[in-house]
C-alpha cells in the first residue's frame, strides 16, 4: 500500500483499504491522522465505511441462512430417521403377535389395480 | 488496543471500571485485525472472557476492535472519536461481565450495539448542552432511528443482496471468503481462492464500486 503522508487527500482505495482492515501501522496511522481534520475525507470515510458494514450484513446473512438450511436438514434427517425406528419398532410387534393371512396375501400382492379393488370388496 | 485492569479501574470485582484516558491509552498498531483467527479458538477465547479473563478479552478486542470502529465510521462518527467510543464499548462490556450481568458473548455484534448506544446517548446529550447553531454534535449520529431508517436499512441490505448476486461466481467465492468472518487477509483469500493477490483487490474493489453506487443512488 501506498503511505498516505500528512496533508494530502488520500484516493478513495486507500480508504477502502483502511475500513478493509488492510493497512498497517504508519499507513493508517497517517490516514486516520488526515481525516480527523478533514471534512472531505470524514465523510468518504463514512461512505466507505457504510459499503463496508453493508457488506459484512450481506455475508451474515448468508452465513445465517445456510445455517438454518443445514439445521433443517439435520432436523428431516432425525425425523425421517425417527420415522423409521417407530416402523421398525411397528413391524417387530406386528411379528411378534403372529402373521395373519391377510398378512401372508398382502406380502405376494402387488400395487392394487381398480379390478384389484373390486376384488377386494367382494365382486 | 491493550486493556490492562488499571484502565478498568483495577478494584474488587464489583467496582466500576472508569474510562481509560484516551491520551495514555494504548493505541492499537494497525487497523487490521492481526490474523485469522479459528472458530474454535474463537470460542475458548469468549469461553475464557466469559470467566473473566482479561488476556482473553484482549484477545477478542485485538480481533474485533476493528469492525466497532468502522460500524461508527458508517454512522457518521469522526475516526478520532470513534476509536474512544469503541474503548469506551469494550469497557462496558468487561464491567457487565464483572458484574455478572454477561451471560453469553457475541462478538463484534454485542460490542458494535453496544459502541451505537454510548454514540447515540453522546450525541442526545450534546444535543441538549450545545446552542441550537453549534453543529459539532452531529458528528455522531443518533443510532436509534426512527421506523423509516430501520426500513431503509432493510432495503440497503436487500440491495446489497442484489448487487452480490449479479457478480461473477469467482468475485461471489472472493467476497464469501473475505466477509466469511473468519479474519482473512485478502493474501490469505488470495491463497484459499487460488488468485493473485492483485486480482483479489481488484475483484474486491469491482464489487465495493457496485455497491457504492447502488447505495448512493438509493440517496439520491
Amino acid at each position: 500500500m501506498n503511505e498516505v503522508g500528512y496533508g494530502a487527500h488520500p484516493p478513495r482505495r486507500q480508504l477502502a483499504a483502511y475500513v478493509q482492515g488492510e493497512l498497517d501501522g504508519f499507513d493508517a496511522e497517517s490516514l486516520e491522522g488526515h481525516v480527523a481534520r478533514c471534512d472531505a475525507c470524514s465523510g468518504s470515510l463514512a461512505r466507505e465505511a457504510r459499503v463496508e458494514v453493508a457488506l459484512h450484513q450481506v455475508a451474515a446473512r448468508a452465513s445465517m441462512s445456510a445455517r438454518r438450511s443445514a439445521a433443517g436438514g439435520a432436523r428431516g434427517a432425525r425425523f425421517a430417521a425417527g420415522g423409521a425406528i417407530a416402523a421398525a419398532a411397528l413391524l417387530v410387534v406386528w411379528l411378534a403377535r403372529g402373521a395373519s393371512p391377510s398378512s401372508d396375501a398382502m406380502s405376494d400382492a402387488g400395487p392394487l389395480s381398480g379390478s384389484d379393488a373390486a376384488a377386494v370388496d367382494g365382486g | 488496543m491493550e486493556l490492562s485492569w488499571d484502565d478498568l479501574g483495577a478494584g474488587s470485582a464489583g467496582e466500576a471500571p472508569r474510562r481509560a484516558d484516551a491520551g495514555a491509552a494504548p493505541r492499537p498498531a494497525r487497523s487490521a485485525p492481526p490474523r485469522a483467527v479459528s472458530q474454535a479458538e474463537e470460542r475458548r477465547h469468549t469461553e475464557r472472557a466469559l470467566s473473566g479473563d482479561l488476556a482473553a478479552w484482549n484477545a477478542l478486542i485485538e480481533r474485533h476492535n476493528h469492525r466497532v470502529v468502522v460500524s461508527l465510521l458508517a454512522r457518521g462518527v469522526r475516526v478520532d472519536r470513534a476509536k474512544d467510543i469503541a474503548q469506551d464499548a469494550w469497557i462496558r462490556l468487561i464491567e457487565q461481565q464483572r458484574a455478572g450481568r454477561l451471560a453469553s458473548l457475541s462478538l463484534p455484534g454485542l460490542a458494535i450495539a453496544q459502541a451505537g448506544f454510548l454514540a447515540g446517548d453522546l450525541a442526545r446529550r450534546e444535543r441538549g448542552r450545545l446552542e441550537p447553531l453549534d453543529d459539532a454534535a452531529s458528528d455522531v449520529l443518533d443510532p436509534a432511528g426512527d421506523i423509516e431508517e430501520r426500513l431503509a436499512a432493510t432495503e440497503h441490505l436487500a440491495q446489497a443482496e442484489r448487487v452480490l448476486a449479479r457478480c461473477s461466481p469467482s468475485a461471489q467465492k472472493v467476497f464469501r471468503l473475505a466477509y466469511s468472518g473468519d479474519g482473512l487477509s485478502h493474501a490469505d483469500v488470495a491463497v484459499q481462492a487460488g488468485l493473485s493477490l492483485q486480482r483479489v483487490r481488484q475483484i474486491l474493489c469491482e464489487v465495493r464500486k457496485r455497491l457504492r453506487s447502488a447505495l448512493e443512488d438509493r440517496h439520491e
